[in-house]
């Protein structure tokens, strides 16, 4: 198991396709909800706070190169409060695969299949991320490798496709900075608490085979993830209007509806939900992958497949179950919840436990070595 | 074992999903070309007048001579937009596809009523797009919807190409998308102004052009073309002017142009004026002029600088040498353009709707005193002083120099 390996490019796009992933669904709803107009402001802030935060993560894992957060957490913190600290990221791999693929769900039943049960098409998604996830982490680079330039043709083209109208109603991005900072600073605490998907390289980090650089890929795949995101809010806002922006279910979606580049070329959100489901099958898998491989650690089992199977099972309920309505979605991403649950709960507690116990025996060694 | 096991759930399930859940053929969906929101006070209730194409008659008019109409129009009340649409559904045998709609119409019962609920449905429906073209409609809606246009196989693809034709042959229409009036509806310090649709008299023909006279030199502009066919059902032309969601007032032609040439949007607008030096008039079209708007606060007190520049070519004139009177000419063109915008800013004023965005452009350059006269606006836009600077340009004369020269 342990000679799987991917390269740190397919890491890159990996990341990149979640991040991306999760920015077409929800994020410019988030980001303009407070900031209005400034929503690109707040993109370009939250870049510099989830930088931080991945320097967080990434810090200590590239410190164990060749172990999991599991293995060196045992290390760090003895063998049971180890086990136990572990399970915190493992379930929040559950929640934001649970999350992400009932937004995506969400959108297609709101707006393509509107009589199609939820469960059917978060059971599909489900299905071929588990496919992915059991056939290894070196499938899953691979698939990475395939969709990556289908991926960023399809979000380049929905991006380029408001471009014609943008002259005209360039007005909805401004003025800047209208009402000062303190809308743009909170804007962006939702799209920093986030970037607590960029946790699954602390699981991933072995497989890769240059894992002293995993620090640096996340970093670069953070920052083209970025450039992205405030693109996308820039022509989201133009697009549809500040308050419009916030009011929607599905900014991104509705931007892309709201084209009409000739009486020929219309309707382009096939583009937009293609993109999408190519980010969400790569997000599921590594998720589910990244769960099954942490479990079967603390479990102490030989190898992760058999995890996967009541994994899948388990998480397309929790899926279904863990929002009652659309509501309770959008709930999730208000700041004052999506900052404790994502940024304090899911990175900054273990990683800060660890980053501790880190700390704590560099300290003891140096003292005892010196004497 | 396994892999073949994983190989044969995946052969069946691509079985199970070569289709559609619930699959629509397209020949049993009745495809909705255009809509008309019309409100009937009397009921407090929403009615809807579709257009729906007839593809049996669309065929067989190619084959030639069939009496079958190649589009239907459906009506039914609702107490909402969408009790209305899901009640047209009773009188038809196919179900309603929306999704290809083009063309948005609001009687001016409908939009002085207000259009937020009619236009919610438009964005919140999975179906509806907000990229039909949008106007309003003076006169009798059900009568444009039941109307045949001379060359169009469809009254909505009619409306549809005249909407297109006329912003790019004679800017006195404002042609854009639904997907606009959103964020003009929503952005603080601007109110919307849609296209004007006059559905004609029957017997009235319309090209006949209703009597401009902006002064200056202007004159009247003569009235239009006879055919043998029955005129087009149709006058495209003007504005009408929104306060919120509600109209409040219809604006001219002029107007229309003054408000297109003040933001920078129209095409091609032509101007017909007395020359300078010869009786009879000199015709001059100005293509795609570009207008800049300064919103200036001094002292606490704001104005408007509204600069637009142009370039004029000549299409017919009457005179004597032109190249004597071309000072002359691109003064009286500027004059023109000068009073058509303040023509339509002394109408919005009237009516005291911020149709231009004046106070947006103080929100967006000054925020800080936006924030001062926001709740004041109503008062002082009324009053705004606006100056208006207009340069332009006679670059082109046509094939022709001079005109033909009587020995």
């Amino acid at each position: 198991m342990s000679t799987e390996k991917i390269a740190n490019r397919q890491l890159f796009f990996i990341l990149f396709m979640m991040r991306t992933t999760l920015v077409i669904a929800f994020l410019p709803v988030i980001t303009s909800a407070d900031a209005l107009q400034d929503a690109w402001l707040s993109a370009v802030v939250s870049f510099f706070g989830a930088a931080v935060l991945v320097c967080v993560i990434g810090g200590l894992t590239i410190r164990f190169p060749q172990e999991t957060l599991v293995q060196y957490s045992q290390k760090l913190l003895s063998r049971w409060p180890g086990k136990f600290l572990s399970l915190t990221p493992l379930y929040a791999f559950l929640f934001m695969a649970a999350t992400d693929s009932r937004i995506y769900a969400e959108a297609l039943v709101t707006s393509f299949l509107p009589e199609t049960p939820l469960a059917f098409v978060l059971s599909g998604m489900v299905l071929a991320a588990a496919l992915a996830a059991y056939s290894g982490i070196e499938t899953i680079g691979r698939s990475a490798d395939i969709f990556f330039p289908l991926f960023i043709a399809m979000v380049l083209v929905s991006l380029l496709a408001p471009l014609p109208q943008a002259g005209i109603l360039i007005r909805n991005i401004e003025p800047v900075l209208g009402r000062g900072l303190g809308p743009v600073l909170r804007g962006a605490i939702a799209p920093v608490s986030v970037i607590s998907h960029f946790m699954v390289i602390t699981i991933l980090t072995p497989s890769t085979t240059e894992p002293k650089r995993v620090l640096r890929t996340a970093l670069g795949s953070l920052a083209a993830s970025s450039a992205v995101l405030v693109l996308t809010a820039v022509l989201v806002t133009i697009t549809l209007g500040p308050v419009r922006a916030s009011r929607t279910t599905f900014p991104f979606l509705s931007m892309i509806r709201a084209i009409h580049l000739s009486d020929f070329l219309e309707r382009m959100e096939v583009l937009v939900v293609f993109a999408w489901g190519f980010g969400i099958f790569i997000s599921l898998s590594v998720f589910l992958f990244c769960g099954a491989r942490g479990l079967s650690q603390v479990l102490e089992m030989k190898t992760y497949r058999p995890l996967i199977g009541p994994m899948a099972a388990i998480w397309v309920a929790f899926g279904i179950h863990a929002y009652t309505d659309i509501f309770q979605i959008r709930a999730v991403f208000a700041p004052e919840y999506v900052f404790p649950e994502a940024a304090l709960g899911h990175i900054l507690l273990p990683m800060g436990v660890l980053w501790a116990a880190y700390a704590f025996r560099a300290f003891l060694r140096r003292f005892q070595s010196g004497g | 074992m396994v892999n073949r096991c994983i190989l044969i759930a995946l052969m069946i399930f691509s079985l199970l999903t070569a289709g559609c859940w619930n699959q629509r053929d397209p020949e049993l969906l009745a495809i909705v070309l255009a809509t008309a929101f019309d409100y009937d006070e009397e009921k407090e209730m929403h009615l809807i007048i579709v257009q729906v194409a007839n593809p049996q008659a669309m065929h067989a008019e190619v084959g030639g001579g069939s009496d079958t109409q190649s589009f239907i129009t459906l009506s039914a009340h609702g107490h909402t937009p969408f009790e209305a649409m899901r009640t047209l559904t009773l009188g038809l045998s196919r179900e309603l596809f929306w999704a290809h709609n083009r063309v948005i119409l609001f009687s001016e019962k409908a939009a002085r009523h207000g259009i937020r609920e009619m236009m919610d449905v438009m964005e919140r429906e999975r179906q509806m797009r907000a990229i039909g073209r949008p106007a309003v409609v003076q006169g009798d809606i059900r009568k444009l919807m039941e109307a045949k246009f001379p060359l169009e196989e469809t009254g909505a693809m009619g409306i549809d190409r005249q909407m297109v034709t006329i912003q790019l042959d004679k800017s006195v229409f404002h042609t854009k998308l639904l997907n606009e009036i959103y964020s003009a509806i929503e952005a603080p310090g601007q109110e919307t102004m849609m296209g004007k649709i006059e559905v004609m008299p029957d017997g009235a023909d319309a090209q006949e052009q209703e009597g401009t006279n902006a002064g200056s030199g202007e004159n009247a502009n003569g009235g239009g073309g006879s055919s043998s066919q029955p005129p087009p059902p149709a006058k495209l032309g003007g504005a009408a002017l929104f306060k919120g969601d509600k109209l409040v007032g219809w604006g001219s032609q002029n107007q229309a142009e003054g408000w297109l040439l003040a933001a920078g949007r129209g095409w091609r607008f032509s101007f017909i004026l007395e020359n300078p030096d010869n009786p009879g008039y000199f015709s001059a079209e100005i293509f795609n002029p570009s207008a800049k708007m300064e919103p200036v606060v001094k002292n606490g007190k704001p104005r408007m600088i509204i600069k637009v520049e142009a370039v004029s070519r000549i299409q017919n004139y009457s005179g004597g040498i032109l190249s004597e009177s071309v000072a002359s000419m691109e003064k009286r063109v500027a004059q023109a353009i000068r009073n058509r915008i303040k023509d339509v800013i002394k109408r919005s004023q009237d009516l005291n709707t911020d149709i231009m965005g004046f106070g947006n452009r103080f929100y967006r350059k000054h925020p800080a005193f936006w924030q001062e006269v926001e709740e004041s606006w109503d008062d002082i836009f009324p009053t705004l002083v606006v100056d208006i600077e207009v340069k332009v340009n006679i670059m082109r004369t046509g094939l022709v120099l001079d005109p033909i020269k009587i020995e």
